[in-house]
């Protein structure tokens, strides 16, 4: 980790220089949302460690399509009832 | 004026904590301005002291600063005593991980992020978790892996698992491993069963094995990317499953010593009102209650307005004395796991990094009650150690004296033999008397017990007392 006086601040503007240089970034834009590419490196002081930082990406994807999965399948579940329940009015 | 650095702050070049003339002050160093300017004008830093999750600090002029690269010097409000996660019982460590996440979801809603998971940045005050380290705050870029995952894992993650899964006690290990139960022992430790469930096998058992076959090493030098929804996604999964996580302490050996003690009624009252008595004489505003058990008499003390450390090695009795402390919204008891045959020592490196009990010492009055028969039978202490080791943790000591003839003391010299001839009340009182003056003493009703209450005597006055007279009557 390299520390210089607002190391994140010119990491930033770093990291925003980049994206704008890389056109295939501007694909990334969807629905408003920027999904940058490339990290930001964090000032942190403590050894993130590869192995556990390639476990963290792909857990926090899993988890997410997981999450997702869920919501989906309770908005499901919610419009079906809805539906059966006017059913059972009728 | 004498500048005295933490001997725990060294690790992040950000900033440190140090000491001047009895004043806690935190030096910001340029590394950090920018971070902690934001964490400022982003109102995260209100947000939080306001909710009571950081503790609030003034700026002190920067001629206050220990050392010429300071940009800010903060002053913190103290908490009362520091303690350590391997001094807490599930409940605590529970509420100081969710916490944690709390601060990290709350941060990056104000584009921040934690950039430690240390457990050691979160301290109980007024009875409720708090962090302690301003500068614990970045900024957050979106697709930057939380840098402080692992830690939180090994902080938090994996020895709530042990303790809910395997034992209560293990909360202890993190006393061994001091950033945290490292993930591959955690995996080897935890049942097989833990294999089936997401959390556990995604934050620790394929978290080991990526650690091992990966280690410091990026496959193909790529940097990892992770979105603010799937980051999002795992602290979630980290919280409902800290959230889920039980231990039943029932059972454990004084858990239940409540219902069990030797007291009818009567008994109990009186001892209540005589602690209650002699806490008022001593005027103390910090005790400490050795051996407290589920806190019957850290209560007395907190009723009277002292503020009590409740001590005992029971993690299930210091487990239901935390859920009550809760339920009943009392915040001036702090629960601590420790033996006190093998009192938390000095840690880390130099052995100064995290204090002994004794160095966050002394308390105004002590609290030693249905205590020295324990350690004098059950860990054969004589007396005159007994004596000597309170004598160094409070000014003044309310104790009592349990005879041998006593139901409690016969259980626990029941199937041993009774290798004690010195155990008795003239022998206790004599070999106190060199460290203790008694200042008055009450025997309990229904019982054969005394409780005193005394002063520790100046190092002149020490000195001075002759050694008692021998008297080993039965």
């Amino acid at each position: 980790m390299r520390f210089s006086p607002g190391g994140v601040a010119e990491e930033m503007n770093r990291s925003e220089t980049s994206t704008r240089a890389a056109p295939t970034f501007a694909a990334a834009r969807l629905g408003g949302l920027l999904i940058l590419l490339a990290p930001l490196p964090a000032a942190a002081y403590i050894d993130p460690i590869s192995g556990s930082v390639i476990l963290q990406v792909i857990a926090a994807a899993l988890l997410a399509g997981l999450l997702s999965f869920k919501r989906a399948w309770s908005w499901v579940g919610s419009r079906f009832r809805e539906v059966l329940g006017r059913r059972t009015e009728e | 004026m004498s500048t005295e650095r933490s001997p725990a702050s060294f690790r992040d070049p950000g900033g440190f904590v140090f000491h001047r003339d009895g004043v806690l002050y935190r030096q910001v160093n340029a590394p950090c301005q920018t971070d902690y300017e934001l964490l400022l004008s982003s109102g995260l830093y209100g947000e939080l002291v306001a909710d009571g999750l950081l503790v609030p600090h003034e700026e002190a002029p920067l001629e206050a600063a220990a050392t010429p690269e300071a940009v800010r010097v903060l002053r913190p409000a103290p908490v009362e005593l520091i303690s350590y996660p391997y001094e807490w019982c599930f409940g605590q460590l529970r509420d100081a991980a969710l916490l944690t996440l709390e601060l990290q979801r709350r941060a990056m809603e104000r584009g921040l992020g934690l950039k430690d998971a240390s457990a050691y940045n979160i301290q109980f005050h007024e009875g409720r978790p708090v962090l302690i380290d301003t500068l614990s705050f970045e900024a957050y870029g979106e697709g930057t892996p939380w840098v402080a995952y692992r830690q939180f894992c090994q902080h938090f993650l994996a020895p709530l698992l042990l303790m809910s899964h395997v034992d209560g006690g293990l909360g202890r290990l993190l006393g061994l491993h001091l950033d945290g139960v490292p993930l591959n022992l955690a995996s080897r430790l935890l049942p097989k069963r833990t294999w089936l469930r997401l959390s556990p096998l995604l934050h620790v058992h394929l978290h080991a094995r990526s650690i091992a076959r990966y280690g410091r090493r990026m496959p193909g030098g790529r940097k990892r990317t992770v979105s603010r929804r799937s980051l999002e996604a795992l602290l979630e999964s980290l919280k409902s499953t800290i959230r889920r996580l039980r231990w039943k302490p029932e059972g454990t050996q004084w858990a239940r010593y409540e219902e069990e003690h030797a007291y009818g009624d009567e008994g109990l009252e009186e001892k209540r009102r005589l602690v209650r008595e002699y806490l008022e004489r001593t005027r103390a505003r910090a005790v400490w209650d050795l051996g407290a058990n589920v806190g019957t008499f850290s209560r007395v003390a907190a009723d009277g307005g002292a503020r009590a450390v409740a001590i005992d090695s029971d993690p299930g009795a210091l487990e239901l004395l935390y859920r009550r402390l809760k339920k009943d919204g009392e915040r001036r008891i702090l629960p601590l796991l420790v033996d006190l045959t093998n009192p938390s020592p000095g840690l880390g490196w130099a052995h100064r990094e995290r204090a002994s009990l004794a160095e966050r010492g002394p308390a105004d009055t002590l609290l030693a009650l249905a205590l020295i028969h324990h350690l004098a039978i059950s860990a054969n202490l004589p007396f005159a150690l007994i004596a000597e080791w309170l004598a160094s943790l409070g000014r003044t000591l309310i104790v009592e004296f349990v005879p041998k003839d006593d139901p409690q003391t016969r259980r626990l010299l029941a199937g041993r033999k009774d290798v004690f001839p010195d155990y008795t009340r003239s022998r206790f009182e004599a070999e106190f008397s060199r460290e203790f003056r008694t200042v008055d003493a009450a025997d309990i009703p229904g019982t054969d017990r005394r409780i005193y209450l005394m002063e520790r005597l100046t190092e002149r006055r020490r000195a001075a007392a002759t050694p008692a007279p021998g008297r080993t009557d039965a």
